[in-house]
């Protein structure tokens, strides 16, 4: 990210940012003229002009930069490499298109069954706690615990760990997974090798010129308050995402959060009815948000905690797919998890077909989406810490 | 039947109600008044501009009444002119603007549509520059805040 985003976003209005409540404009002249005509016409008129005239035409005086910043044009801001590159050119639409066929959207395309739920590329343990839960729960059929130890590598009887209390990733995994990627890593030709770009691509010069657009939307606080749907796609910058969460806390009437295919830090969700973005002055909380989906986000989470919380099966699954850094997982009295699903996580199921009828059946489309709709938000407090490897969507998703 | 419009410049226009309710504004007089042979004034409507407005109206008389439609792309398209009403739109600015207050004023929503589309078609494929020029406006930007809006844009800029 640029060195002076903060810079941008500390600064004071500029006369062609401030007084956009006021549609003033300057006084007519003699004929009638474009700038004599009523405010609600020349909205109408720009209503007409797809996105890039519209933004350029920002650019002509700070009368017109202060219409095209009215409420009325910024309900939905959709901002991905497939909105912004022409399909089959660019670099980027390549790279966007390769990795989303990496990916495997919507969890039904071939080979997305063999994606691993939990993959860990460190010595992380993983901690169940299911105390109320355990005590309550049936125990499962040995047959269906050697399968799910088979599916996850471990030799039938051997020393596996223990779901009900804590469970190392066992080393076969881990040198199984190593082994993986270091196949990957070796192999230019392999369809999964995912080309990571520079750290100053130009790509992250649009994220940081969005980033811009997006802070310069949140200092309209009415315009901010009209934006009601926003889909974020491919986005790269580690370092601006930070500051784009902290924007997007701005847009507190915000119905509708999309981010796809990105990195994700410093995300937190508070532990309570509602989501909330952590600021440093204190949590702002979308009160009215009803979508929340992180298609195909590689999450750089180190610690979950979904304490008695109703998070279900596909959820989780969703979650743990795109965790590669995760190294905790609390998920005490979690009573919308399956006792499987507990087990093969604990054990670190290869297949998702492995957490039985209620989690296939639910999950080949979920699975692909940590997105919760509807009326009852799932009430977690994640936390992110900042990774110290590179953009972390690749390790925990590719097979 | 017919009714007569009275123009700001006392100019009368004798045309068919059919016609004339093209205008919801019109139309709602007329339906407020009932039965009535008396003129009905258009104070902000000059004859000239009037005489443009009963044309297009004279032409759609018999179109479906326009209803609003929900579309996938939430900017609207300005391309989709029928041929007639673009060249019927081939005036001078000044004209241009005046027949889209008329239409404003007396409500008639295609006509409307059609002069700001015509407006957006003339901001296209311009840069600001030759917009500040067609449409008489002065940047008053300082350079600063230029480059601020251009590094802005630049997310969504045509590539």
């Amino acid at each position: 990210m640029d060195v002076d985003m903060h810079m941008d976003m500390e600064a004071k209005p500029t006369t062609a940012q401030s007084g956009t409540s006021s549609l003033a404009h300057p006084p007519p002249l003699s004929t009638i003229s474009l700038t004599s005509l009523p405010s609600e016409i020349v909205l109408q008129v720009l209503s007409f002009l797809p996105l890039p005239i519209l933004l350029a035409f920002r650019l002509v005086s700070t009368w017109t930069n202060t219409l095209v910043l009215e409420p009325v044009f910024w309900d939905r801001l959709e901002f991905s490499k497939q909105l912004l590159f022409k399909v089959g050119g660019g670099a980027g639409a390549q790279q966007s298109q390769h990795r989303r066929a990496n990916l495997g959207l919507g969890g039904t395309e071939v080979g997305a069954g063999k994606e691993s739920v939990f993959q860990h590329s460190s010595d992380a343990n993983l901690i169940v706690h299911r105390q109320s839960l355990a005590a309550t729960s049936p125990s499962p059929t040995s047959s269906w615990i050697e399968d799910t130890r088979a599916a996850a590598g471990l030799d039938a009887g051997g020393a596996g760990p223990s779901v009900t209390i804590s469970a190392n990733i066992p080393r076969s995994i881990q040198q199984q997974q190593q082994h993986q990627q270091d196949t990957l890593s070796t192999s230019p030709t392999s369809s999964t090798v995912i080309q990571r770009q520079p750290k100053h691509s130009p790509w992250t010069k649009i994220e940081t010129s969005f980033l811009s657009f997006l802070t310069r939307l949140a200092h309209n606080p009415r315009t901010a308050r009209g934006v009601r749907t926003i889909v974020l796609e491919d986005w790269e910058g580690a370092e601006s995402v930070q500051v784009l969460w902290t924007t997007l806390s701005a847009f507190s009437k915000l119905q509708t959060l999309i981010v796809r295919n990105s990195v994700l830090r410093h995300l937190r969700f508070h532990q309570s009815n509602d989501y909330s973005i952590d600021k440093d002055d204190g949590a702002t909380t979308w009160t009215k948000l009803l979508e929340l989906n992180f298609q195909d986000c590689a999450l750089a989470l180190k610690k979950a905690s979904f304490i008695h919380t109703k998070i279900q099966d596909e959820d989780l699954i969703a979650l743990l797919r795109r965790s590669p850094e995760l190294e905790e997982l609390r998920l005490d009295q979690c009573y919308g998890l399956t006792v499987r699903a507990l087990e093969a996580i604990a054990f670190g199921d290869q297949s998702p077909a492995s957490f039985g009828d209620g989690v296939e059946g639910q999950g080949a489309d979920a699975g692909g989406v940590l997105g919760v709709a509807g009326q009852a938000p799932m009430t977690t407090m994640m936390d992110q810490e900042v990774q110290t490897k590179g953009s972390g969507y690749s390790s925990g998703v590719e097979t | 039947m017919t009714v007569i419009l009275v123009s700001s410049d006392n100019q009368d226009f004798k045309v068919d109600k059919e016609v004339a309710e093209r205008s919801i504004l019109i139309k709602n007089m007329l339906e407020d008044v009932g039965e009535s042979d008396s003129p009905i004034p258009l104070p902000n409507v000059t004859s000239a501009v009037l005489t443009k407005v009963i044309e297009y109206c004279e032409h759609h008389r018999n179109d479906p009444v326009q209803v609003p439609e929900e579309t996938d792309d939430p900017r609207k398209r300005s391309n989709d002119i029928e041929e007639w009403d673009m060249k019927f739109m081939q005036v001078d600015q000044e004209m241009l603007f005046e027949i889209i207050l008329a239409a404003n004023y007396l409500d008639i929503k295609p006509l409307l549509d059609v002069g700001c589309k015509t407006v957006a078609n003339i901001i296209k494929g311009k840069t600001p520059e030759e917009i500040r020029k067609a449409f008489n406006i002065v940047n008053d930007f300082t350079p600063e805040e230029e480059a601020q809006i251009k590094k802005e844009n630049e997310w969504a800029e045509d590539r």
